[in-house]
């Protein structure tokens, strides 16, 4: 498997940092019963969720 | 639209720009454009939508979201300089082509006038360090009172060296969006982070949205103020014909820009109302609301975030200033650079003379259309400063919103268009919800996403010219001015003002695809259009 370039680490990074950060929202405004942050944050989180897909398929891709 | 011989064949891809910008380099061409924008957009759509700024953003972004799939299929499949231009004069004709071109080319005087006032806004974040209070540096001239005239020199001298800049030539810039994009990303990410974890109160957050509600006439232009968080996408349509292999990178490019924009700019303002901001006392009146203290900052209002949050905010506060210059210095620039190419693929297709389309003798850059339009950019700079004191942003933004939604109307409508003008075209990425469906024989596929995005911005439209009060006056008549150049332009050259010019659609694709390297399209494109040619033979036997 090809060694991770700097702009793949980079893409990795700010990805977990959606997933993580979109929890936390997501938690933090369903316990506060504030309803358009709850949609903010699993946005964010679908969206990390989404990229780190992309990010696992084309390396598996590579790999092949 | 009748078309009609033109006195010389033009409209292929000729040579003239050079092609030099790699596939990080697109992404973040776009993303110094887009990006850049919520360090404008903020302060503003606060002051509008107050507790519903999150909403406002939202619902522009959604409309965003199908405006970037829609470039991202029409700049995959056409890969050249124009743009929404170009995308609009091969699926409507000529004179809507020259519409959209006239409201882009606002746009873009307006990006650069816009980003260098902003940038000079967060550069006068540093004054009060040294004991400036930016707002007393005012003046009276003639009939125009309390103008900000040091705000106002600041701007200019920043245009002036944008001019300088892109003289001089295009490496030198895309080099410097590359750099510093990555740097302001990062920080961007540190700064949402950081904030939503130390420094973001959902109850704050709730109690602005129950209780700081804005009436549906501010609501509504808030949400017109909010599209301008997302303009740019052109930039990247434009550097499609700058970048290699453009069908297999831009889709990859601007999808990644698109949702990274739009989730960083509605982070921005959810994490901006559910903060606890300093109350501010001005003129006598107390501000205490988050919305109504980033609306009071709508010069910096990013910066008064990063500020806010504990800990880190001595030090990120400067720093998201210094970073929000200097992005907002290179999406101004980005303005020139798209003004430019613009302007050349609109002397190309006859919409204005050829005389811009001339490229400096050292340097190799459109030179005459750099001086040009960002010369216009400083009068509307100047215009906006004499309009008063805290109206530059606004008159300028309100134009900016006008020309955008505008220009992206139209190109929707040329989607829609070009799915059955152009079915043989290589769709190397389509917009999601298409029904498909054959008739003589063909078939097509007709994008449902962009009926609903033509719709989304057509209620946008309908917002800016409701809301805007500038927007609805200087809007219109600058395309109108445009429209009495291109009168006079088309009849002086002997050509029709309401039909096209006849061209050669498919050899000009053939010539776009090859110089864009894309081989395999090209093959494709050819045997669909053999296949097609076939069909017409036997069709025409059989009827014999």
């Amino acid at each position: 498997m090809r060694t991770l370039r700097p702009i793949d680490r980079f893409q990795i990074l700010t990805t977990i940092a959606y997933v993580l950060l979109g929890a936390v929202i997501l938690l933090r405004a369903a316990a506060a019963q504030a309803w358009f942050g709850c949609v903010f944050g699993a946005v964010m989180l679908a969206f990390g969720v989404y990229r780190a897909q992309a990010i696992v398929r084309a390396r598996r891709e590579i790999g092949r | 639209m009748k078309e009609h011989e033109p006195p010389a064949a033009s409209g292929g891809a000729e040579e003239g720009l050079r092609r030099e910008v790699t596939v990080w380099g697109s992404y973040m061409w776009g993303f110094a454009d887009v990006g850049a924008d919520t360090y404008v957009a903020l302060g503003l759509v606060m002051a509008a939508a107050a507790g519903a700024t999150g909403l406002a953003f939202g619902l522009a972004g959604i409309v965003y979201i199908m405006i970037g799939l829609a470039y991202t299929e029409l700049a995959a499949t056409y890969p050249v300089a124009g743009g929404g231009q170009y995308f609009t004069l091969r699926g409507l004709g000529d004179f809507w082509g020259f519409v959209a071109g006239s409201a882009l080319l606002l746009d873009y005087t307006i990006d650069i006038a816009l980003f260098s006032v902003a940038c000079a806004g967060y550069i006068n974040f540093f004054l009060p360090y040294a004991g400036i209070q930016s707002s007393n540096l005012v003046l009276s001239l003639g009939p125009a009172h309390q103008v900000e005239w040091f705000w106002l020199v600041e701007t200019l001298c920043l245009i002036l060296c944008l001019i300088w800049l892109n003289i001089r030539g295009i490496r030198e810039s895309s080099r410097l969006n590359e750099i510093v994009g990555v740097i302001v990303i990062a920080t961007e990410v540190g700064l949402i982070v950081f904030g939503f974890i130390a420094a973001w109160h959902p109850e704050i957050f709730r109690f602005q949205w129950t209780h700081q509600f804005p009436s549906a006439r501010n609501f509504m232009y808030g949400t017109s103020l909010a599209i301008i968080s997302f303009v740019g996408l052109e930039s990247i349509s434009q550097a499609a014909q700058e970048t290699r292999r453009p069908a297999t990178i831009v889709p990859r490019t601007s999808v990644a820009l698109i949702f990274s924009v739009f989730l960083f700019a509605t982070a921005f303002a959810v994490l901006g109302l559910g903060m606890q901001l300093p109350a501010e006392q001005v003129e006598g009146k107390w501000y205490t609301q988050p919305w109504e203290i980033l609306g009071l900052h709508k010069d910096n209002p990013v910066a008064v975030i990063a500020k806010a949050v504990p800990v880190i905010g001595v030090i990120a506060g400067p720093f998201a200033a210094a970073l929000g210059a200097l992005i907002l210095l290179i999406s101004a620039n980005s303005g020139v650079m798209s003004a430019s190419r613009l302007t050349y693929s609109m002397s190309r297709f006859h919409f204005i003379d050829r005389w811009f389309d001339e490229v400096h003798r050292k340097y190799r850059t459109p030179a005459r259309t750099i001086v040009i339009f960002s010369v216009i950019a400083m009068v509307q700079t100047l215009l906006a400063f004499l309009a008063g004191k805290d109206r530059a942003l606004d008159i300028l933004a309100n134009m900016y919103a006008f020309g955008a939604s505008t220009g992206y109307l139209l190109v929707f409508v040329a989607l829609m268009r070009l799915r059955f003008s152009d079915p043989h075209s290589p769709r190397p990425y389509k917009v999601p919800l298409n029904v498909k469906f054959r008739r003589n024989g063909q078939s097509y596929e007709f994008p449902v996403l962009a009926v609903f995005g033509a719709l989304g911005v057509a209620m946008i439209l309908f917002m800016v010219v409701w809301t805007h009060e500038i927007g609805r006056i200087a809007g219109p008549a600058w395309i109108l001015a445009c429209f009495g150049y291109y009168v006079w332009y088309r009849k002086r050259q002997g050509l029709p003002v309401w039909r096209s010019i006849k061209r050669d659609w498919e050899q000009q694709q053939q010539e776009v695809l090859r110089e864009a390297e894309e081989f395999d399209l090209l093959e494709r494109y050819r045997a669909s259009l053999q296949a097609r040619d076939r069909v017409t033979r036997l069709t025409e036997d059989n009827n014999r």
